[in-house]
């Protein structure tokens, strides 16, 4: 990053470009509320109907309305719940909570992005990820949509955030951060199915790595644990059963592949993804190795653990092979964020101050 | 050199990354909304959302509708109704064959086919869209909105410019 010589100076510019980023940020998310009706895409009106009948009866419902009701339901209420408490709060109609919540957790997911970019580097970094968030296609696509994904995209890399935060050394003990971890790994499991399979993949993978580290390895694995635990807890509270294979999902594989370019019937892991944050997170990569960071392996995990998942057709699976690549592309924007500093720092330190010694350094006609 | 004071070096360094980041930014999100604004379109024309307000005050909670997935979320999302179809398909029974008679009572000439089929599902009314396709879970159709004028099988309950809701005889 450019060297400025002010502290104070630094510290402001930082300020100047998040407020700047963040603006056309919710101004694109306030779309979603200016509408006579929220964007329908995805079921959002059917959670709205759960979280109408939350707020009208106090109860989260045992019957399903889908597909002429009458039968037990797979979702999980995280979202729901906070939705219908919102609205029960501010006593706005469920539909324009649905709406407004959208915009709150997607500035959210704003602030995780920063936040997890910057212990993983520096502010500066954080900045230039907040720059390629703005820009994503598929991170916009799943935040201007009241779903629970949304909130997934939220509660993961939280999760996330505080095992990084969790400085465990040498030491097996839980603290504070292994306790935060837990809680939101566990209202991760409660949130979207396929959030909390990203996350004890991505956790299941970064534990492998911390094998030789076993107060890290504990870090992972135990809020892993517990999302497991509370999820398998709730599918059989919810459906009476553990088993998935019967799921509609599953047995009809929904979801699209992901090739490298869109076609009828594929999704476009370029198009979707973006040149620019595929360059700058192969350079972020190589950035990370060359400093030899700090957990850099939990986001090497997150970026690898959301490929398999998003290539799970090539495992004979073909589910949601799409939707695995929203987390894919968040890890992404992480990477390519410090990436994208590599590169600012690169240009200061080799081209600017050669350009600028130069100057400095050229001769004073008399 | 005063660490706090700015050189002339960082004169020229910030103007040019605050250039680089407007002019980026701009042919970014540029980019980016030609992929993300059909995502923010509400598919429902708002005579059907109008419509919702005669459902909750003319039909029983326990009525259920025929539509097609968009159509079905509305209901569902303003009124907690059913609908043949639309939400989650996870545990549902069978939610293939639900798609497939939804489909065929919209697109069926025969109105008593498509009364067969909404006393099947012991659905009691059907929400016809009058400006849109339908979407039943097998591509976009179009709606054979004739036969719901049969009085021996259908009787227009409420109509807006949007949309016809009937009652099944």
């Amino acid at each position: 990053m450019i060297r400025f010589r002010s502290f104070n100076l630094r510290a402001l510019l930082r300020y100047v470009f998040i407020v700047a980023l963040i603006i056309p940020y919710i101004s694109y998310r306030l779309e979603v509320v200016k509408n006579y009706i929220i964007p329908t895409y995805g079921n959002t009106m059917y959670h709205v109907g759960i979280e109408r009948l939350i707020t009208q009866t106090g109860f989260y419902p045992a019957q399903e309305l889908s597909y002429n009701g009458g039968f037990h339901h797979f979702y999980v209420p995280s979202f729901r719940l906070f939705v219908s408490s919102f609205s029960l709060i501010t006593a706005t109609d469920p539909m324009v909570t649905s709406g407004l919540v959208t915009i709150i957790i997607s500035l959210a997911i704003f602030g995780i992005i920063y936040a997890i970019t910057k212990r993983s580097l520096n502010p500066f970094a954080g900045v230039c990820a907040l720059f390629l968030l703005i820009i994503s296609p598929e991170m916009t696509i799943f935040s201007i949509r009241a779903l629970p994904e949304l909130l997934g995209l939220f509660m993961f890399p939280l999760t996330l955030y505080f095992i990084l935060l969790n400085d465990t050394g040498e030491r097996c003990s839980l603290n504070a951060y292994s306790y935060l971890a837990i809680l939101a790994a566990s209202i991760t499991a409660l949130t979207h199915q396929m959030t909390l399979l990203t996350l004890a993949f991505v956790l299941a993978i970064y534990g492998l790595t911390q094998l030789k580290n076993r107060a890290e390895l504990l870090n992972a694995w135990i809020p892993l644990a517990a999302a497991i635990t509370v999820y398998g807890a709730w599918q059989f509270y919810s459906l009476h059963t553990l088993n998935i294979l019967e799921l509609a999902q599953v047995k009809f594989h929904e979801g699209m592949p992901v090739d490298l370019f869109a076609s009828a019937y594929k999704v476009g892991f370029i198009e979707r993804t973006g040149l620019l944050l595929i360059g700058f997170c192969i350079l972020g990569i190589v950035y990370l190795e060359y400093k030899k960071t700090d957990k850099r392996f939990l986001l090497y995990a997150w970026i690898g653990a959301s490929l398999i998942l998003t290539k799970n057709d090539l495992l004979g699976i073909s589910v949601f092979m799409d939707r695995f690549l929203t987390f894919m592309v968040e890890g992404m924007i992480i990477v390519g964020g410090i990436g994208a500093y590599a590169t600012l720092e690169f240009l200061d330190r080799y081209v600017f101050d050669i350009i600028f010694g130069k100057i400095q350094n050229a001769p004073v006609k008399k | 050199m005063n660490e706090d004071r700015l050189t002339i070096r960082d004169a020229i360094a910030i103007p040019l990354l605050v250039i680089i980041l407007i002019l980026g930014a701009t042919y970014g999100i540029n980019s980016m909304k030609k992929q993300t604004d059909p995502w923010l379109d509400p598919v429902i024309m708002k005579g059907e959302l109008d419509s919702t307000k005669w459902i909750n005050e003319n039909t029983k909670k326990t009525d259920k509708f025929q539509s097609d997935i968009f159509g079905g979320e509305l209901i569902m999302g303003m009124t907690t109704r059913t609908a043949i179809v639309g939400g989650d398909w996870a545990n549902a029974p069978d939610p293939v064959s639900n798609m497939k008679d939804s489909q065929k009572i919209y697109m069926t000439t025969s109105a008593s086919e498509a009364n067969a089929l909404c006393k099947k599902y012991n659905l009691t009314y059907v929400f016809v869209p009058l400006n849109r396709n339908v979407y039943c879970g097998f591509g976009w159709i179009v709606i054979n909105k004739n036969k719901f004028n049969d009085y021996n099988y259908f009787q227009l309950a409420y109509s807006n410019d949007d949309v016809k809701i009937f009652k099944v005889v």
